[in-house]
């Protein structure tokens, strides 16, 4: 349908929420400074459930049609269909398992909660606004509000120097980002004459001149590598290293599987989307950097001497994989297409749980007092043997190890590479899932092998609501694994909707 | 009606064909006439026994149909056990035994249903379908490029398999009824492990099986890792490694063959009857990525070094289950999928796979003799035994590829029994060398006479297992490669003759005083040494119906083979 007033309204419904949740809790910080941290939290996750009824209710209007799309407004620059619907549930999930998560946090800087939970509602509705977004202009702005949000979040934790210093590198290349994907958008305008992203995705600018030649090829690559710099995937990558290492866990998650969400999603949009199916101009860049992002996440892993170090190293592959994903999408044709889209959006949930189980657990055990170093966690799986167990949960589900759903996800992208023609990525992507099990491993053989006899320690440190977030999110890869079939059918009715 | 009950029926169900038994028996050489091949039709439109798409019901006498969840209790009883007992204490002694009870009572109960249906096979006969041996096939993942199905059956092949895997880890488990540390990981790991195995085992579709194939990577890992003797880290990573590798190949070698056959199923039945020839390359490029993947845990040449390492330095348990059921694993892998999948491409490669064989062989005499631990010997003697499968491999038909399944049973429950074994000799020695070993025969005869039995079953005498097997292997081979097939058994009967020389080393002379206090075998190492010499026993005497069964397995690949001629 059309949007008209109301059916505008209808499709910002997801994002209103949250950026009203958002509000109000900055509102409670300003007027009411010494508000209980809980009171942040209950809003938080109002304002998630407000948004995910939002999304039902978004999607339930789409039903009739049966082509996924709900809501075309402002002349195609903002669209509402079902991939932006499991979008938005995707983004809702990450922000559930990081509010409740972050109890440990919120309890250390209580002044801070009102802060955190406005700043973690507000780049979730920047990131649901930028998965509708189709329009030039409307995209720059919510690419930077998200953009700045999250380094807002990361400088806001003030735990050492550095994560100062983390914040300060996000800054700066999220600046980056920004202007590279807006220059690209600049000269993509330049050879389209238009800001809809539609008129280049015909291929026919204002006038019906064709849009072909070295402008719009240019404008492609840099909206491509800017979008990359908030998947954290190369060339710019070592932000989310450094977030990763050195925020408190909840934050690290966060930042790391909204980034992976959003970006990825924005990637296929935008690329898929927008730069056109059988595109070889983007595609070949996209594989390209995604072999580089498997291959180099791999060999890191095998050296990672930390337990954030090897989570950053997995979530680089991880990224790389999604990639593969979205180049799929674009080199293939038809079902083949609609199989690399499938495979992203599957991915997706389980690199988002992952990511943000993986680093809840390491924030548990740092919070109990262990340091990250591979010695520190010598013994482990005897000393916290719950805590223990999902941690390995999580790092086998980043790997991509059966059975969890990170397999899953790495056989359907594979599958859909394959169809693509991109043979030669899989073989890559078979040799970085070795690297990644070997690392992984390694980390296992020291929790459980390596035993020095010490007396096991609490991890009560860290409030039972927060460990049983972490906890359910790393048991999500085995729910996921075992649900694959209903998720994958839900993903798919997603990847229809971008084609 | 709940899982539990489900399962019970069905049990009950398969129960009810006892009667039928007595009528089953079929002789020996009838199973092993090729299969038929219907002139101008082409193979693959042969029946098949994993080619049902139905969903499988139990149909009780009152005409209720019930789904058969048998095979799926089979392979998840374990990881049940292995949950629970992640969440049991072992502080103290009566919660480490709990723990093992646990672990014990899951295995028991695989045993036991597999048997079960086992029985129901052989009383069915060749006649027996897939519903009548409780396949389960439902729509996995629908939504996507290709279906993938939740699909187990237990035909003739797998059901042996089966017995052989849930009867080895029975017998691993109460070898480890004696240990007090680190029981909850040492046993749930191996639950996880027996998941895995059996899982892969009974999964006829392609991405089910890679599934439970790569799921042995972790546990295995840790077990060599955490309960391995010195030199345990390297060949620990050694195993992982190949592992990881192999899964890795395979999947990729499957992946190619469901993007190419257009059945957008990865459902082995489907695949197999695909109305769209897969185009050769990427056949052939697939059989060389499935059959490098299976090779690597094959204990053939070259890529034998990770299995000897392994086994010889994981604890006595391990080790049995690395060479009496994963080794076994892969030559199942390697007949039902690199076979079973490119018969074409196998047979292209045939004279390559022979000379492969013939060199495993030879190099398996030479480690034999060479070897101066009991371990590494009992290791070595599995390479003669591979390459005798693979031999079958490269001359593939009816009746090698029945021996070729009896061997890979008969082998495991030889090296199975052998391994535990050498865990009790190196018990009561210390794990003392060959050359220090001798008179053992005077303070544990009982102890002796199992030795020997094991060696003779490693040989392959007559009333045995392997006997059995190593005539059909010789009668399928010898037509095709004659010269490999005499090469091959001889080395593979110089390689046991070894071993039997060591009963004597280990067994006979005069009585060492370090060993004069060594006691015979206790009423718990009895408990497990018997189950698995009285199987030896079963499948040599009852090769006669065993082979039928194992016959209705081979059906669809010996129609394949036909039709590639």
């Amino acid at each position: 349908m059309n949007g008209g007033g109301l059916g505008i309204l209808v499709g910002l419904l997801p994002a209103v929420m949250l950026g009203g949740g958002a509000l109000v809790c900055a509102v409670v910080a300003a007027v009411r400074p010494r508000t209980r941290p809980s009171l942040y939290r209950w809003l938080t996750l109002l304002a998630t459930a407000a948004a995910f009824a939002a999304s039902m209710i978004e999607l339930v209007a789409m039903r009739p049609n049966r082509t996924g799309v709900g809501l075309v407004a402002y002349g195609g620059g903002l669209l509402v269909d079902r991939f932006h619907v499991f979008g938005t549930v995707l983004v809702c999930m990450v922000l559930v398992l990081t509010v409740l998560g972050a109890e440990a946090y919120l309890r250390r800087v209580p002044a801070r909660a009102g802060a955190f939970c406005a700043l973690l509602q507000l780049s979730s509705a920047a990131a649901v606004m930028l998965m509708a977004q189709r329009e030039m202009a409307a995209f720059t702005a919510a690419f930077a509000l998200l953009v700045v949000s999250l380094v807002l979040l990361t400088a806001m934790t003030k735990t050492s120097g550095l994560t100062a210093e983390a914040a300060f590198r996000q800054v700066l290349t999220g600046g980056v980002a920004l202007a590279t994907a807006v220059y690209g958008l600049a000269l993509l305008y330049g050879a389209t004459g238009s800001t809809d992203l539609s008129r280049l995705a015909v291929g026919v600018g204002v006038g019906g001149k064709a849009v072909d030649g070295p402008l719009a090829a240019v404008g492609m690559a840099l909206v491509v590598i800017g979008l990359l710099v908030i998947v954290g995937a190369p060339p710019l990558q070592a932000w989310a290293r450094h977030v990763q290492e050195t925020t408190p866990g909840a934050i690290a998650g966060f930042g790391s599987a909204l980034g992976a969400v959003t970006g990825a999603a924005l990637l296929a949009r935008w690329a898929v989307e927008g730069f056109g199916a059988g595109s070889s101009r983007w595609t070949l860049l996209v594989t390209a950097l995604a072999a580089i992002a498997m291959l180099g996440g791999g060999i890191l892993a095998l050296r990672a001497g930390t337990i954030r170090k090897l989570i950053a190293d997995l979530s680089l592959a991880q990224a790389g994989f999604l990639l593969l994903a979205v180049a799929s999408a674009g080199r293939g044709a038809g079902s083949t297409a609609t199989a690399g889209a499938t495979a992203l959006l599957f991915t997706l949930i389980s690199a988002a749980a992952g990511l943000v189980a993986a680093l809840l657990l390491a924030g548990i055990f740092d919070a109990a007092g262990l340091s990250p170093g591979l010695d520190s966690y010598r013994g482990v799986g005897r000393r916290a043997p719950a805590t223990a167990a999902f941690l390995s949960l999580a790092l086998l589900g980043l790997a991509g190890l059966p059975p969890l759903s990170g397999f899953i996800g790495r056989l359907l992208i594979a599958g859909a590479a394959l169809g693509a023609g991109a043979g030669w990525a899989v073989g890559i992507a078979a040799v970085a899932m070795v690297l990644a099990g070997v690392a992984v491993l390694r980390w296992l053989m020291a929790m459980y092998a390596d035993d020095t006899g010490e007396a096991p320690f609490a991890v009560g440190s860290t409030p039972l609501a927060g460990r049983l977030a972490a906890w359910t999110a790393a048991a999500l890869g085995l729910l996921l694994a075992a649900f694959a079939g209903p998720l994958i059918a839900l993903a798919g009715g997603g990847a229809t909707a971008l084609h | 009606m709940s899982p539990a009950l489900e399962a019970l029926w069905s049990a009950a169900s398969a129960a009810q064909q006892a009667p039928r038994l007595a009528a089953a028996f079929q002789p020996l050489l009838a199973a092993v006439t090729p299969a038929p091949t219907v002139p101008g039709v082409p193979p693959a439109t042969l029946p098949s026994p994993t080619a049902t798409p139905t969903p499988a019901t139990t149909t009780t006498s009152s005409g209720l149909d019930l789904p058969s969840v048998l095979l799926s209790t089979v392979v998840f009883a374990t990881t049940v056990a292995a949950l629970i007992i992640v969440f049991l204490p072992e502080r103290t002694a009566e919660q480490r035994s709990r723990i093992r009870s646990i672990a014990l009572f899951a295995a028991i109960a695989s045993l036991l249903l597999t048997l079960l249906t086992l029985a129901s096979a052989i009383s069915l006969g060749v006649q027996a379908t897939p519903d009548q041996l409780h396949e389960e096939n439902a729509s996995w993942i629908t939504q996507f490029s290709f279906v993938v199905h939740y699909h187990l059956t237990a035909d003739g092949v797998t059901l042996g398999l089966l017995v052989l895997s849930t009867l080895v880890f029975t017998s691993v488990f109460l070898a480890a009824w004696k240990r007090q540390q680190r029981v909850r990981l040492y046993c749930g790991l191996l639950l996880l492990l027996e998941t895995a195995v059996n899982g892969a085992l009974c999964a006829t579709d392609l991405v089910l099986f890679a599934m439970f194939f790569a799921m042995q990577v972790v546990p295995l890992y840790l077990l060599i890792r955490c309960f391995g003797g010195p030199g345990r880290e390297r060949a620990a990573l050694r195993a992982a490694v190949a592992l990881l590798v192999s899964s890795v190949l395979l999947i990729t070698g499957f992946l190619l063959v469901i993007v190419h056959s257009g059945a957008h199923s990865s459902d082995l039945g489907a695949l197999l009857t695909a109305s769209k020839p897969i185009p050769d390359a990427a056949a052939t490029a697939a059989f060389w990525l499935v059959f490098t993947a299976f090779g690597l845990g094959f204990v053939i040449v070259p890529t034998h070094i990770w299995i000897v390492t392994a086994t010889a330095t994981a604890s006595s348990g391990v080790a049995t289950v690395i060479a009496g059921v994963l080794v076994r694993l892969s030559g199942y892998g390697m007949i039902r999928f690199a076979l079973g999948l490119f018969p074409a491409q196998a047979q292209r490669a045939g004279s390559a796979v022979m000379v492969l064989a013939v060199l495993s062989a030879a190099w398996g005499v030479v480690l034999t003799i060479g070897q101066r631990t009991l371990r590494r010997m009992v290791a070595a003697v599995s390479i003669g035994q591979m390459s005798l499968v693979l031999l079958a491999i490269a001359a593939p038909n009816t009746i090698s590829l029945s021996g070729a399944v009896l061997q890979l049973i008969a082998g495991g429950l030889s090296s199975a029994l052998l391994l535990l074994l050498c865990g009790a000799i190196e018990g009561r020695t210390r794990s003392a060398p060959l050359d220090r070993l001798g008179g053992l025969a005077a303070q544990a005869p009982r102890l002796g006479g199992f030795w020997i039995f094991a060696c003779l079953a490693a040989l392959g005498a007559p009333l045995l297992a392997g006997f059995s097997a190593e005539l059909m292997l010789f009668t399928g081979t010898f037509a095709v490669h004659p010269y490999a097939t005499v090469f091959v058994m001889a080395s593979t009967a110089v390689a046991t003759a070894a071993l039997l020389w060591s009963a004597q080393r280990i067994f006979l002379g005069p009585v060492r005083e370090e060993f004069a206090r060594v006691r015979d075998t206790s009423a718990l190492e009895l408990s497990y040494l018997w189950p698995l010499v009285a199987f030896l026993i079963a499948f040599g005497l009852l090769a006669g119906r065993v082979v039928p069964v194992i016959g209705t397995g081979l059906t669809q690949i010996a129609a394949s083979l036909g039709g590639t001629r």
